[in-house]
């Protein structure tokens, strides 16, 4: 294995040189917790996840080259600080990191990755985790338990100029326990259903950085720390701008343990910037990029009417995935003019036109979203039905509220003469049509959408000022197990406070009540019982009205670019997620030769995936 | 005295396009002039004057204006058909011109002396310090004071009697044997007027020029024109010497000119213009006498096309010349 | 005319202090800088492991608030960066912590050869061609070249540029699908690298020439056609000179009079970019880096770029006039 000559035996968590970060553990002894392998409970239960099913192609040849498009260069290639929320973070980090332990993609189960087995602890606070011997990063380094202290060190930093992920790190973790080089836990500040969730650790070479110092930022702006995942970058690989190429690691250790065989297969991965979206198509057609996202009905169902595709030379997929869904929708402010009075929320949801949306502009391939957190399996209420459009059912709830009377633009007015309208903030750009289209059709209903189109960031500060009447917005969101953001959403404690995300304004003491147990409770099922309740409860506010998501994506891919039989795995957001892919260079030989030759190849269209939302696996619990 | 002359001009015709049609601005206009005479061309604002002038030197505005038919001979030498390398020696070398207004003739961004100099060397193969000399003599001969200094100058930054006496030592600086001068004194006021014309007459009689003089001041012809032709909405209507034009007028037309031009020193109005009535324009000329709509003494056979009628003065284009 | 250009020359730190100063302010004033961008960033972005979406304390936003330099208030800011200015120092990126002056010195090469070869093709082309009009207006060259020349001035070029890409780069495959250079520019070798820059330069040089060509090309002719009817032009070929010898020694001068009046902009041209060209052929030039500056609110960069480009402008508009005092005897300086 790589890392096998270098073996360092770290009897103390140290990295590099200086005492500074010794001294730093030993100020918060309390947080890093000295221990040796005798205290370690005796009752645990040690897991491996070793009989899940493998979900790569195990016999993927090794090699090739993907070449891929990015819209922008990132302006850092850090990991952490200002802006590393880049195009390339994914690919460079958050598909590229191995932690302690992996989530099975398809089973949801908890598999090995860094650790080779873990433990709960009986206060459903504490993870045990024991590092894999042959674990090292891409430089050779091994990974030990003073990895994961100095994670804390690094995250906790002032230096990484990152609050958010300083208070993630000391909200959440009450204390990391140093057994010995292989054996750490880790233990939470509060007890979770989860708790594996939150205990599995990410590793921080303390050998790249040791002391962080102010200069951070700027001095890791342009490099890649050695890393635990399967490619790295090599700073001759950077072409500031316009390329950079990761590949991948020699010998990497895991590149032949269960779960990780046959993934990762190609050697090397070059993203280059094609800031233009037709420029990016072109460059595909012509074969100088391997697969492109066609998700937009245009390029789906118009622009990739090509002879290439035609002739086989390229195929393309669409993969039904099961992640959770974007809680897009709009948010209407409970604090606001008219919009206090539920009936005119519950009539403005029945004066949506969301299907005639779906149908018109996004070709009827996107689905309705119905509640505020889909997607998470028993965590979601899949009792809940979307509101349909009716204009009659909208005037009804309208004049519950007071509005009988239409004014001659067709607009309802209440007895004060007040007209039924208010404003609703969007961003400028290309959702602008769908949402004219809403405001066209809410005039049957006789209520009024004054549409203000803004540029994101102003949309943001309107919001996060409590300003707004309306906003049509979409967060975003990584894969997680459950719901997390109730409490952030919902919970009156966040209720016009500025800079909070209850952008609802939302204050209802049944529902905190309910956030509040969801939070601290220790049973998944309780947890998911108070999950369908909260939706339940949010969706009868008719504060925030549920709008669309896309249920599938779309690719365009050359046909040497090869996929397992499933195409990818049920939680994939992308058909590279997980690395599953090889690259066929006989095929590619072969396609070459066909395109001189003008022979051709089958039309190939894949639906993969499922659209049913019943066969949610159930996570393991 | 039958030697050939210095310029014959044999039924020239001057036509504009205008809107697709030719109309003539200058029609069947002959005359002639011989070395060392000067031949004065009257006539009102628009009868066609410096068209005639223009087409004389073929400098009629491209593709606008054209010469529809006739001869123009200088010194037997038929300018019309003439190849343009010919053309170009007698423009400048042969037929000096001098333009009405002063201001805008000479290029403003050039120095006097580069235009001087570029005139000369043109004409005459002088080296770099002749040719300076031969601009200093030049600025010289027309009057001009230290010429060293002028020549460095530009042209706005002379008055507009030096432009004027510059743009005469343009036309001059080919040694040509005739010069044309279209109104070269309209412009000018009148204390420079009375020296630039006393300049031309002596340069002419220094040079032994033939003169083509055109003004719209009658007044200006007596001391200057050995000749006189009078032009009435682009045809010459009476020819004659200039002691015959001032003694015994022929045409009413010259009549009238005659009658309205009160006392030389008068009020310096266009005296002209105190004829009743105005130039008919382009394409408006009656059929026959183009004067008779103002003609006082107009009978009906006026109404019929004209010809030139010989009279002991020359010939004039009116039927009834003889009746008056 | 020495003190009239010192006088001019002391006026350009003022006005460059106003412009600057109006900006700078501006940026400060206008809601949503660069804290609330990095803000958004986070918040918008969801919920994820290791990020926390709670408030930030006072503390921790006035940390923020350093960090992006919006702790002093702003005049005292901008004294500041006055300060550096006049040491030279453009400041730094807040996104690429790339001090300012190394990325506008990295740009610099593309945007000159743009520039330079843009303007060399523009007066190049287009005065020769203007002159050729206007010698035989209305003539098969004349109506032939308008129509050409109306066309590509009413396509935008962006427009063009997609169409160009499309059909000549994608389609026809004549030309490489956007960039400066190759790849493997380094290791060609001279005569390859020439072609390798003109082969990459072609189409988004059509783009950036349609709308100056046109405009170049119909005030030469458009002016030269006015100065051939001129009393001076008569005047010169009454002296003996051919029509071709005239329009080159006194029409084409005249002619050249508004050209000289904005031909010191040219100046500006080392800075400029068009950030759709820039974007549709993947160039690195100034027109994205301006572009994103102000998207990304990196306002060290915008500031940089305006300090400069104002700079250039004013230089520019000396030069001009000074060409036309030069070009045109008539104008006097005061
Ligand atoms: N370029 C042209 N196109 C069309 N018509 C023209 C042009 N130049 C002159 N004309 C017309 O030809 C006629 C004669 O003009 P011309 O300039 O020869 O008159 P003129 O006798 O010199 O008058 P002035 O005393 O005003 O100089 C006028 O009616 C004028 O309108
Ligand atoms: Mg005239």
């Amino acid at each position: 294995m790589g890392c096998a000559e270098k073996k360092a035996e770290n009897k103390q968590p140290h990295g590099i040189d200086n005492q500074t970060i010794d001294a730093y553990y030993t100020s918060h002894a309390d947080f890093f917790k000295m221990s040796d392998p005798s205290h370690l409970p005796t009752n645990l239960i040690w897991q491996t996840g070793l009989n899940e099913p493998e979900f790569a192609n195990i016999h993927a040849p090794k090699g090739g080259t993907l070449h891929l498009a990015i819209a922008d260069f990132p302006r850092t290639l850090r990991p952490v600080g200002p802006d590393s929320n880049s195009g390339l973070r994914d690919a460079l980090y958050d598909t590229n990191t191995l932690s302690l332990v992996d989530t099975h993609p398809n089973t949801l189960a908890y598999i090995p990755a860094l650790a080779s087995s873990w433990a709960l602890g009986d206060d459903q606070k504490t993870v045990y985790f024991k590092i894999n011997p042959k674990a090292c990063y891409s430089d050779g380094t091994p990974i030990r338990t003073g990895d994961f202290f100095y994670n804390f060190y690094f995250m906790c930093s002032p230096h990484i100029q990152a609050p958010w992920y300083n208070n993630w790190y000391t909200e959440t973790y009450e204390s990391v326990t140093y057994y010995n080089d292989f054996t750490l836990s880790v233990t939470l500040k509060n007890k979770t259903i989860d708790p594996v969730w939150y205990g599995n650790l990410a590793p921080t070479p303390r050998h790249y950085y040791g002391e962080l110092t102010p200069d951070y930022p700027r001095r890791y702006q342009w490099s890649f720390p050695p890393t635990t995942g399967p490619y790295e970058l090599k700073p001759e690989n950077i072409i500031k701008g316009r390329k950079v190429t990761l590949s991948r690691v020699k010998n990497w250790w895991a590149q032949d343990e269960r779960y990780y065989r046959g993934r990762y297969n190609v050697d090397n991965i070059t993203y280059r910037t094609v800031r233009d979206v037709s420029s990016a198509f072109e460059r595909f057609k012509k074969g100088e990029i391997d697969i492109i996202d066609l998700t937009l009905p245009e390029y789906w169902y118009k622009k990739s009417q090509v002879p290439a595709v035609k002739n086989g030379f390229i195929e393309r997929a669409i993969f039904y995935n099961q992640v959770p869904r974007s809680p897009a929708g709009i948010y209407l402010n409970e604090q606001a003019g008219i919009l206090t009075n539920v009936n005119v929320r519950r009539g403005i949801a029945y004066a949506l036109n969301l299907d005639q949306v779906i149908e018109t502009c996004f070709h009827g391939d996107y689905k309705r979203l119905s509640s505020c957190a889909e997607g998470y399996g028993r965590f979601s209420n899949t009792t809940i039905p979307p509101t349909p459009f009716s204009p009659a059912k909208a005037e009804a709830a309208f004049a519950l509220a007071g509005f009988h009377k239409k004014g001659k633009d067709g607009i309802l007015i209440n007895e004060n003469g007040k007209r039924l309208s208010f404003t609703l903030t969007i961003n400028n750009g290309p959702l602008q049509e769908m949402y004219t289209l809403l405001q066209n059709e809410a005039d049957k209903a006789g209520v009024e959408i004054i549409l203000e189109s803004l540029d994101p960031l102003t949309v943001y500060g309107k919001i996060m000022s409590k300003k707004h009447e309306a906003v049509a917005s979409a967060w975003g969101g990584g894969f997680s197990r459950k719901p997390e953001s109730y409490w952030q959403f919902f919970h009156s404690k966040n209720a016009l406070t500025p800079g909070t995300n209850n952008i609802t304004n939302t204050a209802d003491p049944e529902l905190d009540v309910l956030i509040d147990n969801y939070i601290t409770t220790e049973s998944e099922a309780v947890a998911q019982s108070l999950s369908c309740q909260i939706q339940e409860k949010v969706a009868a506010r008719y504060a925030y009205l549920p709008t669309w998501y896309c249920p599938y994506y779309r690719v365009g891919y050359w046909r040497w670019l090869c996929f397992p039989e499933a195409f990818n795995v049920m939680i994939s957001d992308n058909a590279l997620d997980y690395g599953l892919y090889w690259i066929d260079e006989n095929k590619k030989t072969e396609t070459k030769k066909a395109q001189e030759t003008g022979m051709h190849f089958p039309e190939k269209i894949g639906t993969y995936g499922t659209a049913d939302l019943s066969e949610i696996i159930i996570p393991n619990g | 005295m039958d030697k050939i002359p210095l310029l014959s001009v044999e039924n020239l015709t001057v036509g504009f396009t205008v809107n697709g049609h030719v109309l003539h601005a200058a029609e069947a206009i002959s005359f002639k002039i011989h070395a060392g005479e000067s031949l004065g061309i009257v006539g009102e604002s628009g009868c066609g004057k410096t068209a005639l002038a223009m087409a004389l030197l073929r400098l009629l505005p491209h593709p606008k204006g054209k010469i529809v038919g006739g001869h123009i001979f200088y010194q037997g030498e038929d300018i019309v058909p003439m190849p343009l390398e010919r053309l170009y020696q007698i423009r400048g070398g042969e037929i000096g011109f001098i333009f009405q207004e002063p201001m805008t003739a000479l290029n403003p961004v050039m120095t006097i002396h580069k235009q001087v100099i570029e005139a000369i060397k043109l004409h005459r193969k002088l080296n770099k310090s002749e040719a300076l000399l031969a601009a200093i003599q030049l600025l010289e001969e027309v009057g001009i004071e230290d010429p060293e200094t002028r020549l460095k100058a530009y042209p706005h930054e002379l008055s507009g009697g030096l432009r004027q006496r510059v743009g005469i030592a343009l036309a001059l600086a080919g040694n040509p044997t005739l010069l044309i001068a279209d109104e070269p004194t309209t412009s000018l006021d009148a204390s420079h007027k009375a020296q630039i014309l006393s300049l031309l007459k002596t340069l002419q009689k220094k040079r032994g020029l033939g003169l083509l003089f055109i003004t719209h001041e009658l007044g200006l012809m007596r001391t200057l024109c050995d000749r006189i032709a009078i032009m009435y909405a682009g045809q010459i209507v009476e020819t004659g010497t200039t002691h015959n034009f001032f003694e015994h007028p022929k045409h009413p037309y010259t009549r009238a000119l005659l009658a309205a031009l009160p006392i030389l020193t008068g009020p310096k109005k266009d005296r002209l213009s105190s004829i009743m009535g105005h130039v008919p324009g382009l394409g408006e000329w009656p059929k026959g006498c183009r004067f008779v709509d103002r003609c006082p003494h107009a009978q009906p056979p006026c109404h019929k096309p004209q010809s030139y009628i010989k009279t002991d003065t020359g010939p004039v284009l009116c039927c009834r010349v003889h009746e008056l | 005319m020495w003190a009239y250009i010192a006088r001019r020359l002391l006026l350009i730190p003022l006005t460059l202090l106003g412009i600057t100063l109006i900006v700078f302010a501006l940026t400060r004033l206008v809601p949503g800088g660069p804290l609330e961008r990095a803000l958004m960033e986070i918040q918008m972005g969801g919920h994820s492991k290791g990020v926390s979406t709670s408030p930030l304390s006072e503390e921790q936003l006035s940390g923020l608030k350093t960090y992006y330099g919006l702790d002093q208030p702003w005049p005292v800011a901008y004294g500041h960066w006055i300060l550096k200015i006049m040491q030279g120092d453009l400041g730094e990126s807040q996104r690429y912590n790339d001090p300012v002056w190394d990325m506008v010195i990295a740009r610099l090469p593309i945007s000159l050869f743009y520039g330079l070869t843009a303007m060399i093709l523009t007066y190049g082309i287009c005065v020769p061609l203007g002159i050729l009009k206007a010698m035989k207006p209305h003539g098969w060259l004349d109506k032939g070249s308008s129509i050409m020349i109306f066309l590509g001035y009413a396509l935008p070029n962006y427009v063009l540029g997609s169409f160009l890409l499309v059909v000549f780069a994608g389609y026809l495959d004549w030309f490489p699908l956007g960039g400066f250079i190759s790849d493997d520019f380094e290791t060609l070798t001279f005569w390859k690298k020439i072609q390798d820059l003109i082969h990459h330069s072609i189409l988004p040089l059509c783009c950036y020439l349609v709308g100056s060509f046109a405009f170049v090309t119909l005030l030469i002719r458009n002016t030269l056609i006015e100065q051939l009817a001129a009393d001076f032009m008569r005047t010169a070929i009454a002296k003996g000179l051919s029509f071709k010898q005239a329009v080159w020694r006194h029409g084409l001068r005249n002619a050249l009079v508004p050209l000289a009046t904005d031909f010191g902009q040219n100046l500006t041209l080392v800075l400029s970019g068009s950030f759709l060209i820039e974007t549709l052929f993947d160039i690195d030039g100034f027109g994205l880096l301006g572009y994103n500056a102000i998207l990304d609110r990196d306002y060290p960069i915008v500031m940089g770029i305006l300090f400069l480009s104002a700079l250039l402008f004013l230089l520019g508009n000396l030069i001009s006039d000074l060409l036309l005092a030069w070009v045109d005897p008539r104008v006097r300086f005061q």
